[in-house]
């Protein structure tokens, strides 16, 4: 086909407003864009003035799915910022928190945005209908995570309990025991993800890119805190994100696109997966190699992969956490205190979505500036690189195979758009 | 709706986001009733679910009725409210509309609760028409000023009954 034209105005499935825009004349790709009409721009005017206690309960807010993690990022910046040493057992509990929110978001993804796609049902609602029992373990898994954050936070769309130097509220041995053998049974679940996700036929696409993902040095896994590394070479310290997001607008985006070593790089769990593949666990290492996920693997259809890969992992973690946590018994502690009233600081997180960042300056308790650097915002000229790469090896295909293959490259980014707000659209008959 | 043996297990759950102005409404109205409420009744809960997805059909399972507080597009004026139960409206699904798309929300847990017949049997919906939801703490005037009624009506609704 020598003209295409692609208009995908808000795109299904995806987190917020996205469009795509693509234009083939005479088989040659004029415009290949992914259009992003709202970003969360007000991130600085609404932490400004404000005491740093506050801030990881507002940010907390700004996300619905990753409420864990923008609190998560936002304590990180300030203890910083103000020399917080939190506890050992803080690690602990933040940690299992965070490993509930990567479950959550991965199960909803996989299951509920992608699985579709492949197994001909236009969302999972009909799926409901056509394969109960997919949609229930997926909700089953959910539930857990969900349980899993309310027992140590509060609930997961709300993490209360999370506060600058620790938590104001702990789970009971006896919810740790009952949550340790939900996990166990839920090894089940992930072995039957797993074998979903190995029937599915994923489309054959490379493009190798630049890898981003934070890197502990203590053999953990990923997720909070660690240096920013990339497969192309090159460690960072988490403060000097700046000098690796490189933020610059484009014209058809309010969102800022990034760029380190190359035109583009990619984050997120394949990025993690390029990066931490030998931190992962035994068991969700056996899931990588059933599923044929092997480092580096450059198919961003894979990132669901990964994803699933993640899920074994952070199920067996928290097994381990849990296990942790029971052995040394959890005391009330008050939250580590402050050692100083203003200073700078950056916080950064593996969230669902890839490497989040958060950076606040305080003074006297107060915070005076502050920037958030989200993965989706990262992944964008990715994204757009990877559609200019695609669009040339579908041109033979129709119309609407071409859009159906752009909007599943687009929804495995899983990206983020917009920030959550849940206006009811209401009809009376 | 109180039986011999046991009191109807009720949830009321406020959805929206408090940094979206008037999304927060819900948020709001719960504050309020649950200082009032204090202490809770063993047989109700309240839940300030923030802007959750498809997991709320999950939330709702197992209560007897669940009365929802949320921003609603009702194409009023702005703080004008209704009270509805989900047979005398219908929810657009905004991750099957085109020309908005959000995230899966409230529209889209109901309709995969129902597939999956694990709805409460009572779901009922107060809707508050927001004049902003652009970033901004707060809530408009017109919103702030409808607070006071819906709470009455819900209290009512929760311990006159």
């Amino acid at each position: 086909m020598a003209n295409v034209k692609v208009n995908v105005h808000h795109l299904t499935r995806v987190e917020g407003h996205g469009n795509i825009v693509v234009d083939v004349v005479n088989g040659e790709l004029k415009q290949c864009d992914l259009q992003i009409v709202e970003t969360p721009r007000f991130f600085e005017a609404m932490l400004r003035g404000k005491p740093y206690q506050n801030a990881s309960h507002i940010t907390s807010r700004i996300c619905g799915i990753c409420a864990v993690g923008h609190a998560t990022a936002s304590l990180r910046a300030t203890e910083a910022a103000l020399g917080v040493e939190p506890s050992e057992q803080t690690k602990l509990l933040r940690r299992l928190n965070f490993l509930g929110e990567i479950l959550d978001s991965h199960v909803l993804h996989a299951y509920m945005l992608v699985a579709p796609d492949f197994l001909g049902v236009p969302s999972v609602i009909p799926l409901a209908n056509t394969a109960p029992d997919v949609v229930l373990r997926a909700l089953r898994m959910k539930k857990l995570a969900g349980d899993l954050c309310q027992a140590i936070a509060g609930r997961h769309t709300h993490p209360i309990a999370m506060t600058v130097g620790g938590f104001t509220h702990f789970p009971t041995a006896n919810q740790l025991y009952e949550l340790r053998d939900r996990f166990a049974a839920a090894r089940d679940d992930v072995a039957a993800t797993a074998d979903l996700f190995q029937t599915l036929k994923l489309p054959q696409f490379e493009r190798e890119t630049e890898y981003i993902a934070l890197r502990r040095d203590d053999g953990v896994y990923g997720f909070i805190d660690g240096d920013i590394v990339s497969t192309d070479g090159g460690v960072w310290p988490a403060s000097a994100y700046q000098s690796i997001t490189n933020e610059y607008l484009v014209p058809h985006s309010s969102a800022k696109h990034a760029q380190n070593q190359r035109e583009s790089y990619m984050v997120g769990a394949l990025a993690r997966f390029n990066v931490n593949h030998d931190l992962l666990h035994p068991v969700a290492k056996e899931v990588a190699a059933g599923l044929g996920l092997k480092p580096k693997a450059t198919n961003p259809y894979l990132i669901t992969v990964a994803q699933v890969v993640e899920i074994a992992h952070c199920v067996e973690e928290a097994i381990q956490l849990i296990d942790a946590l029971l052995a040394r018994e959890i005391a009330w502690e008050e939250p580590a205190l402050p050692s100083r009233e203003s200073g700078e600081g950056v916080g950064a997180c593996e969230v669902p979505r890839g490497t989040l960042f958060h950076h606040y300056v305080i003074e006297d308790g107060q915070i005076v500036g502050a920037n958030c650097v989200i993965p989706t915002g990262q992944n964008l000229a990715n994204i757009e690189l990877d559609m200019k790469a695609l669009v040339p090896t579908l041109l033979d295909r129709t119309q609407q195979q071409i859009t159906h293959s752009l909007e599943m490259l687009v929804r495995a980014y899983d990206p983020c758009i917009s920030c959550s707000t849940h206006l009811l659209d209401v009809k009376f008959e | 709706m109180v039986t011999q043996d046991r009191l109807m297990k009720i949830l009321v759950l406020a959805l929206g986001n408090p940094l979206r102005g008037d999304d927060g409404v819900g948020c709001a109205v719960l504050a309020g009733l649950r200082e009032t409420a204090v202490p809770y009744p063993p047989h109700i809960t309240f839940l300030d679910g923030g802007t959750p997805g498809l997991e709320t059909a999950l939330t709702m399972q197992g209560y007897d009725k669940v009365i929802v507080i949320d921003a609603a597009n009702l194409g009023e004026r702005p703080g004008s409210w209704r009270r509805f139960s989900l047979a005398e409206a219908s929810l657009v699904q905004q991750a099957q509309m085109e020309g908005t798309l959000h995230d899966a929300g409230f529209a889209e847990a109901v309709a995969l609760g129902a597939a999956l017949d694990i709805l409460p049997p009572e779901i009922i919906v107060y809707g508050v028409q927001p004049e902003t939801i652009a970033w901004e703490m707060g809530l408009s005037t017109a919103v702030q000023s409808a607070i006071p009624q819906i709470s009455q009506q819900i209290w009512a609704e929760l311990f006159d009954a």
